[in-house]
């Protein structure tokens, strides 16, 4: 007896199926793949960004005290300043840079012992290595800069002394020199 | 039907989950990071507030024992930490020192007293200090001690008044104005000296300045001193000029005050319209009737009596005395009438046992003007005499018996002038005196 409407196998639509399955699965794995790099990357730059953002506003940092040195170096240079840091903020500091009314500092006077005093101010040590310098909380950190011979500061005016930080924050005071 | 699975649902779903784990993963993160750079930013707000309500005065400074000594009081709302204190020399260069001080901490409102007293920097008192007090959050709040010679002050000198009688006092009124941005310490004023040529005689009352000093002057304050001065001279219009400055004060920072003469005058055609030249202190009335000195107002009468009592000249123009005649006489006469007058004659000197010197001297005139009185002065003035210039009292001036009441007046005659044998301004006063009772 002959089956009537015999049954088959509907292979095509496994096929199909199947590579549609394969299709699927390659194109998903690729989009989760890059979709999960790019969360990533995001999460490693929002990271940063945010971790450096509020670190910098975190950064507090005074600057305590401007002593101008008239005897530092030589007689009479006038070309010395003391300017005292203190870091008042949870996080540590470092200082980067001093301008003098916007004239970059580069050359300095290494802070000993008594770096005040006329008669113990130590020679001038060309470019040095007083900054960049960290500063731990609470902490304060004398450094003495140096305008490059002959500039001096200004008698009777106010200078403006800047300090900038390795997270880009800036602070500014004035102060007049004898 | 054949029931089929549905794979592409569940490829889809497990995809889809993926998605949204990792949205959610990402979007909790972003959060989670927010939320730390929102608390941080409000950390450092609450900082920043807590810097601005940190505030405090300075309200005294001293140096005892060569060591600063300072006192500041929290008007802040937050408890304030002083961390260093840096001290600069202003009078030398490059002499800049800084400690921690051991007394620093302070609550809001409370005073905090002996800042600096255990540090180790002398203060030298001829020197100029520039103080710097530095606190946790990093406020600053400098002064400056004996800093009144870092710059000119605005300083005046005044006298109050300015044009005044020889012999009277003025006031010298010396305003000193903080014009700088720093609070000065120990503001004191040297004593004013008198400036060269003067035509009028000045001299201070007292040297020391009311009030000597001031401990502070914050910036924009006034400090005010003063002075007397007596001043004298013999014709109006004769000047002194003063001038002040600050002790350690800016070279040349001076201020100058002029005084001024203005002489009352005694000429003969006007000291009859001048009363009360001559004054008495009644207190130092007394009468003996030979029994020693005694006060009150009831001798016992019937007895030689003699008076004495202090006289003072107000006339105070400078190098003219007045001089007593010696016809200068006390005279009683009696309440109820009558002819019973008795003089009382000027003496040199009559004790208490009546003994008595007369009025005599050396001329020219001789035995006349004897006794005078410098400007200002006080003389005591006995009366016994019953004549002018003799040394001895009749019967008749006894005091009358008990029950007799009596009025005591002092008839002065004299004259202003520069020496007993100079002509002058011829004066005379009466004095109503005092009344007694015999008993």
């Amino acid at each position: 007896m002959r089956r009537i409407g015999s049954s088959r196998r509907g292979l095509s639509t496994i096929v199909t199926a199947g590579i549609m399955l394969s299709a699927v699965a390659v194109l998903g794995s690729a989009v989760v793949t890059w979709s999960s790099g790019n969360l990533k990357t995001f999460e490693t730059a929002l990271s940063n960004t945010a971790a450096s953002n509020t670190n910098k506003i975190t950064e507090s940092m005074v600057i305590e005290n401007i002593a101008f040195c008239s005897n530092c170096g030589s007689v009479n240079s006038k070309n010395v300043t003391n300017v005292t840091l203190t870091n008042t903020g949870t996080v540590s500091v470092q200082i980067t840079q001093i301008q003098m009314n916007s004239t970059v500092i580069t050359y300095y006077y290494s802070k000993n012992t008594s770096p005040y005093s006329s008669t113990s101010c130590p020679p001038p040590s060309g470019v040095s290595a007083c900054l960049p310098v960290t500063i731990s909380p609470k902490q304060s950190y004398t450094v003495s800069t140096a305008l490059k011979s002959p500039a001096k500061w200004g008698s009777q005016k106010p200078d403006t002394i800047t300090v900038t930080t390795a997270r880009g924050s800036t602070f500014t005071t004035q102060a007049a020199p004898p | 039907m054949k029931s089929r699975r549905a794979l592409s649902t569940v490829v889809g779903a497990v995809f889809a989950i993926i998605a949204l784990t990792s949205t959610v993963t990402y979007v909790s993160y972003s959060m989670g990071i927010l939320d730390n750079y929102n608390q941080s930013v409000l950390t450092k707000n609450q900082q920043l507030t807590d810097v601005n309500k940190e505030k405090f005065q300075i309200s005294s400074v001293t140096v005892p024992n060569s060591k600063l000594n300072i006192t500041v009081v929290n008007t802040g709302s937050v408890p304030i930490n002083f961390t260093k204190i840096w001290v600069q020399n202003t009078t030398t260069s490059d002499w800049i020192r800084s400690y921690v001080p051991t007394h620093n901490f302070v609550a809001p409102g409370g005073v905090l007293t002996n800042i600096g007293q255990n540090s180790g920097v002398s203060i030298n008192q001829a020197n100029s200090y520039n103080v710097k007090l530095v606190t946790s959050r990093g406020n600053t709040q400098a002064f400056n001690v004996n800093s009144a010679n870092v710059a000119p002050l605005n300083i005046q000198l005044l006298s109050i008044p300015a044009t005044v009688p020889s012999g009277f006092q003025t006031k010298l009124v010396m305003i000193v104005i903080n014009n700088g941005s720093y609070t000065l310490v120990n503001v004191t004023p040297q004593t004013p000296i008198e400036a060269n040529n003067p035509t009028a005689t000045c001299s201070l009352v007292q040297n020391q300045a009311s009030p000597p000093k001031y401990n502070t002057l914050p910036p924009g304050s006034t400090a005010v001193f003063q002075w007397d001065v007596m001043i004298r001279g013999t014709v109006t219009g004769q000047t002194c000029t003063w001038i002040a400055q600050l002790q350690n004060g800016y070279n040349g920072n001076t201020a100058t005050a002029t005084v001024s003469v203005t002489n009352i005058a005694f000429t003969s055609t006007t000291l009859a319209q001048n009363s009360g030249i001559l004054t008495l202190n009644y207190t130092t009335f007394h009468w003996s009737e030979g029994g020693g000195w005694k006060t009150g107002w009831a001798p016992t009468g019937g007895n030689g009596v003699a008076f004495y009592v202090n006289m003072t000249n107000n006339n105070q123009t400078l190098g003219t005395n007045f001089y007593l005649s010696k016809n200068s006489l006390l005279y009683t006469s009696s309440t109820s009438g009558g002819a019973n007058s008795q003089p009382y004659y000027i003496m040199n000197n009559v004790t208490g046992v009546l003994g008595v010197t007369r009025y005599s001297c050396n001329g020219p005139p001789s035995d006349d003007y004897c006794i005078s009185i410098a400007p200002g002065g006080t003389a005591t003035l006995s009366f016994y005499a019953t004549t002018a210039g003799s040394a001895t009292q009749t019967a008749s001036s006894k005091l009358p018996g008990a029950g007799t009441t009596l009025a005591l007046n002092l008839i002065i005659f004299g004259k202003y002038a520069p020496c007993q044998n100079c002509a002058g301004s011829m004066y005379g006063q009466h004095l109503p005196y005092t009344g007694i009772i015999t008993q």
